[in-house]
């Protein structure tokens, strides 16, 4: 049992709604319970990682033999790993654990930019939906669809190449708007130049 | 740089609100909050190994509908009740069956809810209101997954921890030290 585990318990256990320590029979129940304090229906999950006491930073060691291997941006430090995308060496500080490769913080940046990192990317752009909605809205203001459905059309093309959603997401809308547009400037075409009357 | 693309499961269920709808998935390691908001996805990760605890906290939400169209109900069967011609009643009864369906609906689904997740650095909403429905699955989803991650943790082992931390009842609490002096001599 770790020290202060009833404080732990108090941090991570509170009532969502008053913030009060929710006592620990009313944690890890199957159906919610009022809290104690404000007597709102809560439901409180506690898992063993709240007792769990935060590791500390890891630190470079110095090098005190010579000719051993030392870290490319810290020549005072000592290596411990090498970067799975350039090489270098690399001390404890330097190296950056994602999914399993070490990688130094200079070759992150460029991979996190690309979107080739997808375990760090916080956003994406949907494509897809961009090209819809090119495509769609502009049917209410006829006369730009000329403009519009062409540039939809290059924004559908687009998606297929550009990273898109990180989770599943089927490819119907950039279908669609290549199936649409075209048809939209074919009838405006016509529309335009070869309406009878 | 080569980094597949975890493979995300959905754990069925959409929260959505004005202007944006989020969706949660399950990674080997992670549950994944994804936020679509007009053209961008925003992601939220949430590693299995440091979630301490998920609170579900029952809201006003859903009982507020009800007031509300329980209301307009009320005024289209007045208005209902008070036509006498056919068309008339025909013109409030659509209307009105439409609003009931609602009603319905939305006492059938139950009360709401707001469900947190917690890990050391940050606390974060999943969606704006959920259902006691879908809140069960979703914990049905995410309990076995963080129990294989970080071990068991049952309501009786938390309440023998919890008994192990208090301290002895018959030790003294000592009391604050008493500041005599006056505080601007102190400041």
């Amino acid at each position: 049992m770790p020290a202060g585990a009833l404080e732990m318990i108090a941090a991570s256990a509170v009532c969502p709604q008053c913030k009060c320590p929710i006592p620990a029979e009313f944690c890890n129940l199957s159906e919610p319970a009022p809290c104690p304090s404000c007597r709102t229906s809560v439901l409180v999950q506690v898992f063993p990682a709240a007792f769990h006491e935060t590791a500390a930073g890891q630190t470079a060691e110095p090098i005190v033999e010579a000719g051993t291997a030392s870290c490319f941006y810290h020549q005072q430090k000592k290596a411990v790993t090498h970067c799975d995308v350039c090489g270098r060496f690399l001390c404890a500080l330097c190296e950056v654990d994602i999914g399993g490769q070490h990688i130094c913080p200079i070759c992150l940046r460029p991979g996190k930019k690309k979107g080739k990192l997808a375990s760090l990317d916080s956003s994406r752009t949907l494509w897809d939906s961009a090209a819809l909605v090119l495509c769609l809205v502009p049917i209410i203001v006829w006369p730009v669809v000329i403009v519009t459905a062409p540039a939809a059309m290059t924004v559908a093309i687009l998606s297929f190449y550009k990273p898109g959603s990180l989770v599943p997401r089927r490819r119907w809308r950039s279908i669609l708007v290549l199936a649409l547009s075209p048809l939209e400037i074919l009838f405006w075409v016509w529309y335009s130049f070869f309406r009878p009357g | 740089m080569p980094a597949p693309n975890p493979q995300y499961i959905r754990i069925p269920g959409r929260v959505t609100s004005v202007g944006e709808s989020s969706r949660l998935f399950l990674a080997p390691d992670h549950l994944l909050l994804a936020t679509a908001t007009g053209f961008t996805e925003t992601y939220r990760r949430f590693y299995f190994r440091d979630i301490q605890s998920i609170t579900v906290r029952k809201t006003w939400t859903g009982a507020v509908l009800n007031a509300g169209l329980g209301f307009i109900v009320f005024v289209l069967l007045i208005g209902v009740a008070a036509s006498s011609a056919t068309g008339d009643v025909i013109g409030w009864s659509i209307p009105l069956g439409f609003f009931l369906v609602l009603l319905v609906a939305n006492v059938a689904r139950g009360s709401t809810f707001v469900c947190e997740i917690h890990t050391a650095v940050q606390s974060r909403r999943l969606g704006t209101s959920h259902r006691w429905r879908g809140i069960r699955k979703l914990l049905a989803h995410l309990r076995p997954v963080i129990e294989t991650a970080q071990g068991p943790l049952t309501a009786e082992h938390l309440r023998q921890l919890s008994n192990a931390a208090l301290p002895p009842a018959s030790l003294p609490i000592a009391a604050p030290p008493v500041i005599s002096a006056p505080p601007h001599s102190i400041l």
